[in-house]
């Protein structure tokens, strides 16, 4: 492994003043997907900046209606979290797929989030770079982060700072997908923030080679709004995994205007849906077999979500 | 580089420098000698390194020992009372969940970190929460059995 500097700041001024130094500064939050690729020479930091000391990044609030979590927020820190239980039920239940406890006492939420650039192997194939071994390929597995999709579903929002100010960006234009996301050098992401979950059904499926420390290779997360007068007035879907980008589904909202999802609404839905997904190679699972597994998925989830099938967070 | 971390491990100080690229798990190893704690994958997927950080169990193959400046770690060393061994140690010799033991010390650790939370743990919580350690002998089931063995005989104490 080779050596570089280490600052741990107690605030996020420190912090930037270090990022604008230069010397191939890195970020590190809970360092669990970090210090793997400083292991295997993928990242070579001349400065790393560790986060997990800055008091400004470790906040869970609900402000009004709004759910607001800051960014250095350990995995475990959710799961054991009053207010998430009750009000963002579909972030814990995806939450609780990452890794196993350890990884989750050490994990942050923003972590994650900014790790849809990770390396996994997850692909599986030969020569992949972060398999031991010095591969080359360059990674095809490119958005398995897990609380991506539920977030994308839930409409949430990034706030990002950096010395220059904060700036708002939503989710889905922080992850653009092929391992890129929307944060400038020198910028950290600070808090995460979404509507707070009340009066919606949820539903959360997922597909990954081993049931648990799997990485996902296909993860559906749906939420639905029922109003009195219909079942549903309102869909929200976000698939993410072995695809380019993970993506909030659009153009189904039109079909489930004042409408009662039946079965034929679901069978309808899953094409469109599918269109909008760029699948990845995966090694373990052939493309057929993801697409159409990501039916079968896509029919769990709103059938939680409806409350056909149970989806009670446990 | 180096950086000078001010640790405790099972109830010892440190002051030690230490280098910045060094992972905890070879620093417990390597430089306070405690070999206990295992080094299967070094890459987080088998849990034998897994050690307690501020009561938390943690792998520390994937952390810096910078990190864990100014923590307290115990470390599987540190369960027994001298030559007498850890209730969970006991269970685990009794049910036969050692056979190469490899894994045993973060099996171990990963127990009481569970049994120090739950006193009475189902046998699905038992699992979930050594679901990031892997056990090529076993089979899984003696050491399920053990856990539940352990926790019984801390109940009755």
């Amino acid at each position: 492994m080779l050596t570089f500097a280490y600052e741990k700041p107690d605030s996020l001024e420190q912090a930037f003043k270090l990022l604008e130094g230069g010397n191939k500064a890195q970020v590190m939050a809970g360092g669990t997907d970090l210090v793997l690729k400083i292991k295997h020479r993928q990242l070579r930091p001349g400065l790393l900046v560790a986060i997990g000391k800055i008091k400004e990044l470790q906040y869970l609030a609900k402000k009004e209606a709004t759910i607001c979590i800051g960014a250095g927020v350990k995995i475990s820190e959710l799961l054991h979290s009053n207010l998430l239980k009750e009000h963002a039920p579909l972030l814990l239940r995806a939450a609780r797929e990452i890794g196993s406890p350890e990884i989750r006492n050490m994990a942050t939420i923003g972590g994650n989030i900014c790790s849809v650039k990770a390396n996994c192997g997850a692909c599986g194939f030969p020569g992949c770079k972060s398999m031991s071994g010095g591969g080359v390929k360059p990674c095809v597995y490119a958005s398995h982060a897990d609380l991506v999709p539920p977030l994308l579903a839930l409409d949430a929002g990034l706030i990002l700072a950096g010395s220059q100010g904060e700036r708002t960006v939503p989710l889905q234009e922080f992850v653009l997908g092929d391992k890129k996301i929307n944060l400038k050098a020198g910028e950290i992401l600070k808090e995460i923030q979404f509507k707070a979950q009340d009066n919606l059904g949820w539903g959360y499926s997922r597909l990954s080679t081993a049931k648990a420390m799997g990485i996902a290779a296909i993860a559906v997360a749906v939420t639905v709004k029922k109003s009195e007068k219909s079942p549903c007035s309102n869909i929200s879907m976000a698939v993410g995994g072995s695809f380019r980008k993970p993506v909030k589904i659009t153009n189904i909202q039109q079909l489930v205007e004042n409408n009662s999802i039946t079965e034929d609404i679901i069978k309808m839905m899953i094409p469109i849906c599918i269109k909008q997904l760029e699948y990845t190679d995966n090694l373990y699972m052939t493309f057929d077999y993801r697409r159409a597994m990501t039916g079968v998925l896509i029919r769990e989830a709103i059938q939680q979500a409806l409350g056909v099938k149970d989806a009670k967070y446990n | 580089m180096q950086n000078i971390i001010k640790i405790t491990v099972n109830g010892e100080h440190y002051e030690k420098e230490v280098l910045v690229h060094k992972s905890l798990l070879d620093f417990l190893r390597d430089d306070i000698n405690l070999t206990g704690t295992k080094k299967g994958c070094d890459n987080g997927d088998c849990g034998s390194c897994t050690v307690l950080l501020n009561g938390k169990p943690v792998n520390s193959c994937m952390m810096l020992a910078v990190e864990a400046d100014g923590c307290e770690v115990l470390t599987i060393e540190g369960i027994s009372n001298g030559k007498e061994l850890h209730p969970i140690q006991r269970a685990f010799v009794d049910s036969g969940a050692i056979q190469c033991g490899y894994c045993t010390p973060g099996m171990v650790i990963a127990a009481k970190a569970l049994l120090d939370e739950n006193f009475n743990p189902t046998e699905k919580e038992i699992r979930e929460a050594i679901v990031g350690h892997l056990c090529r002998c076993t089979g899984y089931d003696q050491i399920v059995s053990a856990i539940k063995k352990a926790a019984n005989s801390l109940n009755d104490k």
